[in-house]
């Protein structure tokens, strides 16, 4: 077997049980809300605003019906499946598992699916979560995944680049 | 996976060319049968190990001793190496992150990697200079 036909490890982004292998964008959006007091020159900090994820990806290989089905039953999209997974996500969000962040207690409020004659074969989805807050102490929870995410990337030092002369062993 | 290094299984390997003198962190290409590797080395001390203001020639140590070894003592800090084989389409293949220590042998993927020396002074730390650094290590392909 050839070295090259050893790829990289591709690691999936987690929507509750469900991998997302091709994902072409995601982008987090949190900070806080800030209201003016009308006819003073203060501002007052109201809360924080709810953590939305988007992400862009492809479903791609046989199963792509199958997580789009998945994908639904999280967003409970049909009355059936809502009916059967509320009492459960009453207690636990869905938890998102990507590179950039660990989110707990997501919900998904807008799936998009589109299957199009520039993609045989492939669904591009549009999936949109929004933080729901359950309990402090699965925010709290979620909190220290993604500080120890962050402390995990930055403790990797990145040494600069290599000489482009290469030496020989 | 690393084990002790074994003298049967580590013959015929080449010495990894790391020049001590350049200094840490320090990476560089490799060729090595018909392919190219990167190779990062740096040093991670913990800030208040270090002494104040350390002589260059100051040894900073990175492998420590055991118990079994008579006087034991920890180390200050750790001597970290990355290999990555780098293929033609530019796509780097992380093959390990692994300590150094001497007298350790490890396997990654084809690549065999055994450590003979480690000595690292103050000096070389963000810097170069000749100031008694030593990385002495074999590669090979298996």
């Amino acid at each position: 077997m050839s070295v090259f036909s050893q790829s990289v490890k591709n690691f999936p982004v987690l929507i509750g049980p469900v991998p997302l292998f091709a994902v072409q964008s995601m982008v987090l959006t949190d900070g806080y809300k800030i209201e003016r007091v009308y006819g003073s020159k203060w501002s007052q900090a109201l809360m924080p605003t709810a953590k939305t994820i988007q992400i862009e990806a492809t479903l791609i290989g046989p199963e792509r019906l199958l997580y789009k089905h998945f994908l639904e039953d999280l967003a409970l999209a049909t009355r059936w499946a809502a009916a059967a997974a509320a009492p459960l996500l009453a207690v636990a969000g869905i938890p998102v598992v990507s590179g950039m962040a660990v989110a707990t207690d997501m919900q998904i409020t807008e799936l998009k699916f589109t299957h199009s004659v520039s993609k045989r074969e492939a669904l591009d989805l549009s999936i949109q979560l929004v933080h729901v807050s359950r309990s402090a102490i699965m925010d709290l929870a979620g909190e220290a995944l993604d500080l120890a995410l962050a402390i995990a990337t930055a403790a990797l030092p990145t040494p600069g680049p290599p000489n482009p002369v290469t030496r020989v062993a | 996976m690393s084990t002790v290094a074994d003298p049967l299984l580590t013959a015929g390997l080449r010495r990894l060319p790391v020049d001590a003198d350049e200094g840490f962190p320090q990476s560089f290409l490799l060729a090595l049968a018909e392919l190219t590797y990167r190779v990062e080395l740096y040093v991670d001390v913990p800030e208040h190990l270090l002494p104040p203001r350390p002589a260059p020639r100051d040894a900073i140590d990175v492998v420590g001793a055991a118990p079994s070894a008579g006087e034991s003592h920890d180390a200050t800090g750790l001597l970290i190496a990355a290999i990555s084989r780098q293929q033609t389409d530019g796509v780097l293949v992380p093959l390990l992150r692994r300590r150094l220590l001497p007298g350790l042998m490890h396997t990654a993927s084809e690549l065999v990697l055994v450590v003979d020396e480690v000595r690292i002074a103050a000096g070389n730390l963000n810097g170069a200079g000749k100031f008694g650094s030593v990385v002495e290590a074999r590669v090979g392909v298996r």
